[in-house]
């Protein structure tokens, strides 16, 4: 009998091993960054990265929390009530939790800054209107604005903590989003410290450094696998920052926008990252169709773009993330 | 680039003789130990610095009033919208610029700033990166304080030619050692009457 029994508990804990390891693993690929102990400081250059996503179910690889996160990002229409909901499980160490508050503290403090600030006044919301008209700016842009962050300005938002710091955790603990963010910060920061290099004049942002020894392709590398276009949108972006000598850096950064807009991302004139784009531009709230303002933007070299895409797209497709040049 | 060398004068001919050649920052400092890619980086945002998004076609953009009359004591509040609602007048709209390039605007009062576009998901869809020069030329602060020049290693020194200025027909010139400003005054002679355009201090 005691012959049979050891193979018996050795098949238990076998059998258990096996599935924690499972559950280990399932962990894993939700979140594949590696542990990034990096604290980055706030930059001004203010990557408040509100891009809507209007099929969040297109994003594949994602867990249903980061979805959630995301659409109801998309759905506030007020911060402030959105920031201290999401932060018990931010500080609970919940990675989607605190990007998104990270992105809302950011977004909040740059369009506070636009909008309802002037010389370092603070404006209420008719002075704020008034001074958008004058700049040409969209009314229904500063009415958003007030909407969603005006409570940031009539109270002290320390509570909630900073989006550096925010943004860090998410960075460190694999937020995909988080860790596209973070290395467009990174690569900014490098240019600018470049030009300051160059010129010898002080980088105004320089409070700024991002002390970090991550390699920002590392970060865009391990957050494409997770198949966001909000990330294929951030590696677009950052086409001519990755190499700034290659002359094709255009080209690639459309075609990543048109795999962004054709995966999901929100690219109708109403998209924030439009409306920013197009500022006063009336031209701009023509389109209608995700290609449409990609298709602008490229002109003639368009079908040049749709093929890079084509391209992007089947290594996507195929999980040769390898060779997708980032 | 740092040059040193010497300027060879004889009688019948002048020329600067070169002994080194440095690739520096702006600040002096040299980058030739630097690997090719990282000195070829420095180089493209040199050239940015310099001629903007295009050496053939520098963009250059000019404030309206209405947003920033000068970059001094301008705040981006103003300034940035206004870079947008120029290039539209331009024809250009701003998402068509990729992320990093630069623009020079410049102010109705002669002060230029360079700004860095951002990501279209920015707010703030430009970024100063620190360079600006007031009417004069000369690097100002955001305050419109002079920003001293950060290369000072080394003192000027060159050699000025006269020619044809001393009356008895020889020509006549005079050395310049370790200086560190040199007074400038630029006259325009036409059909025989001289103009005084001015002058301006520079480092040797």
């Amino acid at each position: 009998m005691k012959i049979k029994r050891i193979p018996l508990i050795f098949c238990v804990v076998i059998a258990a091993s096996v599935a924690a390891a499972i559950y280990v693993r399932a962990d894993k690929v939700q979140y594949q960054g590696s542990s990034l102990g990096s604290l980055r400081s706030p930059n001004h250059v203010g990557q408040t990265t509100e891009v809507r996503v209007a099929a969040a179910n297109s994003v594949s690889t994602r867990g249903p929390s980061s979805i959630r996160y995301k659409t109801a990002f998309a759905e506030s229409n007020n911060y402030w009530a959105y920031a201290h909901e999401i932060l018990p499980a931010a500080k609970a160490g919940d990675p989607d939790a605190q990007f998104y508050l990270s992105r809302l503290l950011e977004k909040c403090d740059q369009d506070n800054k636009m909008f309802f600030q002037h010389k370092g006044q603070k404006l209420t919301l008719d002075e704020g209107l008034q001074f958008a008209v004058q700049r040409h700016l969209s009314m229904a842009s500063a009415q958003s604005v007030f909407e969603k962050c005006h409570e940031f300005q009539e109270n002290d938002p320390a509570e909630l903590g900073s989006a550096a710091a925010w943004l860090a955790k998410a960075t460190d603990a694999g937020q995909p989003l988080a860790q596209a963010t973070t290395a467009s910060k990174i690569l900014m920061q490098e240019l600018m410290q470049r030009f300051s290099q160059a010129s010898g004049a002080p980088n105004p942002n320089a409070s700024d450094v991002i002390e970090s020894n991550t390699d920002p392709r590392e970060l865009l590398r391990l957050a494409v696998e997770s198949k966001d276009p909000e990330v294929f949108f951030s590696i677009g972006d950052v086409q001519t920052l990755l190499d700034p000598t290659n002359t094709d850096a255009s080209t690639n950064r459309l075609a990543w926008w048109l795999v962004a807009c054709e995966r999901g991302l929100d690219c109708s004139a109403n998209a924030d990252w439009v409306k920013n784009t197009c500022a006063s531009d009336p031209q701009c709230a023509s389109v209608d169709s995700p290609r449409d303002f990609v298709r602008t933007l490229a002109q003639d070299s368009w079908p040049d773009v749709e093929q890079r895409a084509r391209e992007i797209s089947a290594k996507l497709d195929a999980g040769k993330w390898d060779e997708l040049g980032i | 680039m740092k040059v040193t060398g010497y300027m060879y004068t004889s009688p019948y001919v002048q020329y600067f003789v070169v002994q080194s050649v440095t690739p520096i920052d702006g600040t002096g400092n040299s980058i030739s130990g630097e690997s090719e890619s990282a000195q070829e980086l420095f180089y493209n945002t040199f050239d940015q610095s310099l001629f903007g998004a295009n050496r053939s076609i520098p963009t250059a953009v000019n404030e309206p009033d209405s947003y920033a009359a000068s970059f001094i004591n301008s705040n981006d509040e103003e300034v940035v919208p206004g870079i947008g609602y120029a290039l539209i007048l331009m024809g250009i709209n701003q998402g068509s610029i990729p992320t990093g390039t630069v623009i020079t605007v410049t102010f109705s009062d002669g002060t230029t700033a360079q700004y860095v576009k951002a990501s279209p998901t920015a707010t703030y869809q430009w970024t100063w990166n620190g360079t600006a020069h007031n009417k004069k030329g000369q690097l100002i602060d955001r305050a419109g304080g002079l920003i001293q020049n950060p290369n000072t290693a080394g003192l000027g020194s060159g050699v000025v030619t006269a020619p044809g200025f001393n009356p008895g027909g020889v020509d006549w010139n005079w050395v310049l050692n370790n200086l560190n400003e040199c007074y400038v005054t630029v006259t325009a002679d036409v059909s025989g009457e001289s103009i005084d355009l001015g002058g301006f201090t520079i480092p040797c």
